[in-house]
């Protein structure tokens, strides 16, 4: 009998790379749409932290003679809550959706940059992280979050700061934003780049997806007003480690030299703000009325109309500093102006539902809920560009309220409109509708009650920042139910988290296409494949998707597009 | 399989017009030599981007989607031979460079060793972003 040996081979197992472990698939990852979930979910994070700061102040305030916070405390609370809204949150979470997003949409299979991309994405996260670590040392920035110079120069030391040791609050501001101003530009110039050189065939510049346009339009501005922050937060090092005087009045420097530089980013930073919103809006409203957007040319040229408007009216900022009465009728000519492209989106935007067959899904509502929200907001804003109008409410809640129904009743609307209608394509599975419905109600009724009185109380004379205030002066009433009205956000916040966390988890499988979409993202898996697009689409009309469900009444057949 | 006439009826060719604009297939070739468009062998223009299998049916179908057009191109079914297109390649870099600033900013707030490390680490990862190799 044969006997036979069998020589046991070792099994040639190859060793991971560090590149495909769990964590370091999202260390090391370029792919688009994993750092655009990066980008969100870090937003939403800072959102939660700016939302905490913010229910602090509304604790402080609710009542008069407020204890709940020291001065110092409140200063850099308040600062930091609107430095973490603004370049922490609503930022990022456009950039975040935009690189999930944009890619898809113009049939490309990632960003033209995919490294620079994360590097965007990580220096958010790290300047986040350092702006936020001011706490730890307990040296939080406490200036505003516009950080008006001569007072940011010395911190607490001295009144000309020559020769004491600035402290370091305003440091960690003028850096942190120095970081995010770099994030900002990197993921500019990407999706500039992206938007012109990456298109799918056929994909013309006026066949592009509305919220690409917005893109387009926002990242221009980033790359053209974000130097004007980078040179002013540069000076202001130079004034507090240095010993120039740029800012400084007693050594001849020129306080509103700042005020310019900081205004001439900081409107245009406005409309980077808003414009990806109603990119979101454009996009949103068409799927849910079963209708083309009306008026497509002239949704996306007033986005660029107000591109360019936006640099041409910073100086409304600063009515109240003197300005020649000639510089203070162009601003506000100016600003009056820029309502003018508005006012054709929110119209173009009501004849594309005017007779649509609606559907009031959470993405539609809180989209609807935008274009009330924001309608305010603009309103308000026209006012505050009447100068003697400015006059009487400047730095006062009035312009809180403004800010805020731009920034809340706008811009989060429109994010909360996005995650809804994007989120089944991130994941394969679809929110909860009804808790969406909740969520919006509350944010609705949080959102009117907690600013709409800032109102009455701007008007009533009530300055922006105060720490507390007498309880004879007739606020007493109006910020108690502002407090209950933030309370009401948050609660509405809370609900969304939920939704998100059992969604996930155990939430309806969405499919590829929940909501019959008209645009090329719908078009892939959900969630997609890591080169999105096996094959590259070829573009024949502003709707791809929809002429491909819909081969009969294709776009291309019955429309000139 | 849906044959050449059936298709031609359901998805109407690319161009409705019977002729490529030059611009498009000017578009779509150079798509092609940067890689960005890749089409099966043997593939007609629009054909593999629309085809429907009976199999990729019945995929769409078990998903319960209620999608009407149920053509994802990401779930078709691979050609013999034919290759994924491949996304970026992974790098660590962006994420050191990042760290790397982020400490020497911290650096310029809190301890000038913090802020030389941030620098050391910089050149470190500016040059390893440099030499990296895919």
């Amino acid at each position: 009998m044969a006997t036979s040996t069998i020589v046991e081979r070792p099994a040639l197992v190859r060793q991971k790379r560090f590149s495909e472990t769990y964590v370091g698939q999202w260390l090391t990852t370029t792919d688009h749409k994993k750092i655009g979930i990066m980008y969100m979910v870090t937003a939403f994070f800072f959102f939660v932290v700016g939302g905490l700061e913010a229910l602090l102040i509304r604790t402080q305030l609710a009542l008069p003679d407020g204890k709940v916070l020291d001065p110092q405390t409140y200063n850099e609370i308040f600062t930091m809550h609107g430095t973490t809204m603004i370049f922490l949150f609503v930022m990022p979470m456009f950039t975040g959706l935009g690189n999930y997003v944009v890619p898809l949409m113009i049939g490309a299979r990632d960003m033209a940059f995919p490294r620079l991309n994360a590097f965007g994405y990580w220096i958010v996260l790290f300047g986040g992280l350092f702006l936020q670590s001011s706490f730890l040392f307990h040296a939080a920035p406490d200036s505003g979050w516009f950080a008006y110079a001569p007072l940011t120069e010395c911190g607490v030391q001295g009144v000309n700061c020559i020769p004491a040791t600035p402290s370091i609050n305003m440091d960690f501001w003028a850096l942190g934003v120095l970081l995010l101003g770099i994030s900002s530009i990197a993921g500019a110039l990407n999706f500039v780049v992206t938007i012109f050189k990456l298109r799918a065939p056929g994909m013309t510049i006026n066949r592009m997806p509305l919220f690409v346009w917005m893109t387009l339009v926002t990242s221009f501005l980033l790359l053209f007003a974000l130097p004007s922050l980078t040179a002013a937060s540069g000076l202001l090092l130079l004034d507090r480690h240095l010993g120039t005087h740029f800012y400084q009045a007693a050594f001849n420097g020129d306080p509103l030299l700042w005020q310019h530089l900081f205004w001439s980013f900081g409107h245009p930073e406005v409309y980077i703000l808003i414009l990806p919103a109603f990119g979101i809006v454009s996009e949103v409203l068409p799927v849910f009325s079963r209708k083309p957007i009306f008026g497509y040319t002239f949704v996306a040229w007033s986005g660029v109309a107000i591109g360019f408007l936006s640099f041409t009216v910073w100086a409304h900022h600063m009515f109240a500093v003197g300005l020649p009465v000639v510089a203070q009728a162009f601003f506000a000519t100016s600003t009056t102006l820029i309502a003018i492209p508005t006012a054709v989106k929110i119209f173009n935007w009501l004849a594309t539902i005017y007779g649509g067959k609606l559907s009031f899904k959470t993405p539609m509502l809180f989209a609807l809920g935008f274009v009330a929200m924001f309608l305010i907001g603009g309103l308000n804003g026209v006012a505050l560009a009447i100068v003697p109008f400015d006059y009487q409410v400047t730095d006062s809640y009035f312009v809180i309220a403004h800010l805020h129904y731009v920034l809340f009743g706008g811009a989060v609307f429109a994010i909360f409109s996005a995650i809804f209608y994007w989120f089944p394509k991130m994941t394969g599975k679809l929110l909860n509708e009804r808790l969406g419905q909740v969520q919006f109600w509350l944010m609705l009724i949080g959102v009117n009650v907690t600013f709409f009185p800032m109102h009455i109380l701007g008007l009533l004379g009530m300055p922006r920042r105060i720490y507390t205030y007498a309880p004879d002066l007739g606020w007493n009433e109006l910020n108690l139910l502002e407090t209950v009205g933030a309370f009401i956000i948050a609660v509405a916040i809370l609900v969304f988290l939920f939704n998100f966390v059992t969604s996930l988890r155990q939430g309806q499988p969405a499919g590829s296409d929940p909501w019959d979409a008209f645009t090329l993202e719908w078009d892939t898996a959900s969630p997609p494949e890591p080169y999105n697009f096996k094959t590259i689409p070829v573009v024949r009309s502003r709707r791809p998707f929809y002429d491909k469900k819909n081969p009969e009444t294709a776009d291309w057949k019955v429309a000139v597009h | 399989m849906i044959n050449e006439e059936e298709q031609k009826e359901k998805f109407p060719a690319a161009d409705p017009h019977g002729q490529r604009e030059g611009k498009e297939e000017a578009a779509e070739k150079e798509a092609a030599e940067n890689g960005h468009l890749q089409k099966p062998q043997g593939a007609g223009r629009g054909e593999e981007t629309l085809q429907r299998t009976a199999g990729q049916q019945s995929e769409a179908e078990a998903e319960g989607s209620g999608d009407r057009s149920q053509v994802s191109q990401a779930r078709q079914p691979r050609q013999p031979g034919a290759k994924a297109p491949r996304g970026p390649h992974a790098s660590l870099w962006p994420f050191v460079l990042a760290l790397a600033i982020a400490l020497a900013c911290l650096g310029v707030v809190t301890h000038p060793a913090v802020l030389v490390g941030g620098a050391v680490l910089i050149v470190v990862a500016v040059v390893g972003w440099g030499l990296e190799r895919y």
